[in-house]
């Protein structure tokens, strides 16, 4: 089991407990987690599904590919350090990730 | 609007969606409808040329199964809307229901063109529209086989390469002499030919398909309007789409390849409106129309439409843009150019890559890159923010 906290601005936290191995994307939209779009159906390539990933996390998922730094430069929300396309990350079993969602679709 | 208004939408594609999530943001507190011809909940259209064929994922939903509930969204599964009672401002179902509208919004796309060929009607010859047509194709490609292919469109190339990917055998056949139309220009369209025809996929241009030809009723090979012959285990018909305008034309609403709406996206009735793939509005200051048919026209649309139905008086003006995944090639367009436009080609460091910029009387009118994200991204804010951008801003490395 893998499991995602998804924390909104105003403190709320949406928990979601996900098999390994679907992109963190895809769980949010499944769960209607709101401000997560996907609307090039998790392909990199519209930057709506725009995360920050917890500073605790950053460094446990897969690194930041070419083509998902390119199109970082295009979410509506600033870009961070922390900035992730969540239709890139997927997680291995036993793993929990926190990611903030950006205000820009809320 | 209040309340008690009525808000119905005919059509759960990208655009349907999207209108009654923006009806919500923008404050619209009454009735929505969303009335789907498919059982499916609502579902994202690229993905079916893509991963579903590699991937054999269910289909991604456009929107949670909650979210409808959640915004007090009445979704209509498997109902198939037969006609528009004007005067009476109602939908009637294949049932005979009667929904009242106080505005009505058609979102219904279009449906795969078929040409006129001998023999489509044989098993093994497939449309790939909708995801029911996605999970016949995923199956038969289980198989390894030959795949003839009709139409070198978007549909056509990213089949292609998919079906290569399954180790299958590719035959691209196009009437026209150069691949993906008129949507990217001659420089781009010759360099993704050329990947594809790298990774083994045959086209033949200036060529199509007069008959399929079955044993026991099942695709065994194709005749080419050139008169050969060609085994085929497999054949998909990707030669476009046609906009789904019968409800319009029936009512009586003003349609030319797509249903006519104003800058408002209005149709000729002032409370019906038209969005995504179905619709033909205005596209430029001299008055030309045009369908668009991309995820992003049709959410766009969308909002848009939304914004409007709640009070706003602007014209839909959007900068277009648009992607299409073909195994190792990723193609994007920022902008839309026109036939003609001149095109500027700038090849990318590594041999995979391209840009082509294409210039409007001087002015940049669109960007086709392949395997450059960057250059997308920095080139669809330029177009969208300005300052304009003329060829002698590339020769100084703008």
């Amino acid at each position: 089991m893998a499991k995602i906290i998804f924390k909104l601005p105003n403190t709320d936290r949406i928990d979601i407990d996900s098999i390994p191995g679907k992109s963190v994307m895809r769980i949010a939209v499944e769960a209607s987690v709101p401000g997560i779009l996907g609307e090039c159906g998790g392909q990199a390539m519209c930057a709506t599904c725009h995360v920050y990933v917890s500073p605790a996390d950053a460094g446990h998922l897969s690194p930041i590919g070419e083509d998902e730094d390119e199109m970082l430069e295009a979410t509506e929300s600033p870009r961070t350090e922390l900035s992730r396309l969540s239709c890139q990350l997927e997680l291995e079993d036993d793993q929990t990730l926190t990611v903030e969602i950006p205000p820009a679709y809320l | 609007m209040g309340k008690k208004a009525q808000v119905v939408i005919v059509g759960t594609g990208h655009a349907g969606v999207q209108a009654a999530d923006s009806l919500r943001a923008e404050g619209f507190t009454g009735h929505v409808t969303l009335i789907s011809d498919e059982s499916h909940l609502p579902y994202q259209r690229p993905p079916l040329s893509k991963e579903l064929l590699s991937a054999e994922e269910p289909p991604l939903p456009l929107r949670g199964r909650e979210s409808y509930s959640g915004q007090g969204l009445d979704l209509r599964l498997s109902q198939h809307a037969v006609r528009i009672e004007r005067a009476k401002r109602r939908i009637i179902l294949a049932n005979d229901e009667p929904i009242e509208y106080d505005e009505l919004i058609l979102a219904t796309g279009s449906r795969s063109r078929q040409p006129p060929i001998e023999g489509y009607a044989l098993n093994g010859v497939y449309s790939l529209r909708t995801y029911d047509h996605a999970v016949s194709l995923t199956q038969a490609l289980r198989r390894n086989g030959s795949a003839i292919v009709v139409g070198a469109g978007f549909i056509g190339l990213e089949f292609a390469a998919a079906a290569r990917s399954r180790g299958w055998k590719v035959t691209v056949f196009d009437p026209a002499e150069t691949a993906l139309g008129r949507a990217v220009s001659a420089p781009t369209a010759r360099h993704i030919v050329e990947h594809h025809e790298r990774e083994g996929t045959e086209f033949r241009f200036g060529e199509s398909i007069a008959e399929v030809i079955g044993t026991d009723g099942f695709v065994s090979a194709v005749r080419s309007t050139a008169g050969a012959s060609h085994p085929a285990d497999l054949v998909l018909i990707a030669a476009g789409g046609i906009p789904r305008t019968d409800l319009a034309d029936h009512a009586g609403l003003e349609t030319n390849d797509g249903i006519v709406v104003d800058g408002c996206l209005r149709t000729s009735d002032p409370h019906i409106y038209a969005i995504g793939d179905c619709s033909r509005f205005p596209s430029d200051s001299a008055g030309l129309s045009r369908r668009l048919e991309s995820v992003q026209n049709a959410t766009d649309q969308a909002r848009h439409v939304a914004k409007v139905i709640m009070g706003a008086t602007e014209n839909y003006e959007v900068l277009p843009w648009f992607w299409s995944h073909q195994g190792q090639i990723k193609l994007q367009i920022a902008g839309l150019a026109s036939i003609g436009d001149e095109a500027v080609t700038v090849r990318g460091p590594r041999p995979d890559q391209v840009a082509s910029y294409r210039f409007r009387n001087g002015l940049l009118s669109a960007v086709e890159t392949v395997n450059m994200p960057g250059v997308h991204v920095k080139m669809r804010k330029r177009l969208t923010t300005g300052p304009d951008f003329r060829a002698s801003d590339l020769a100084e490395g703008q």
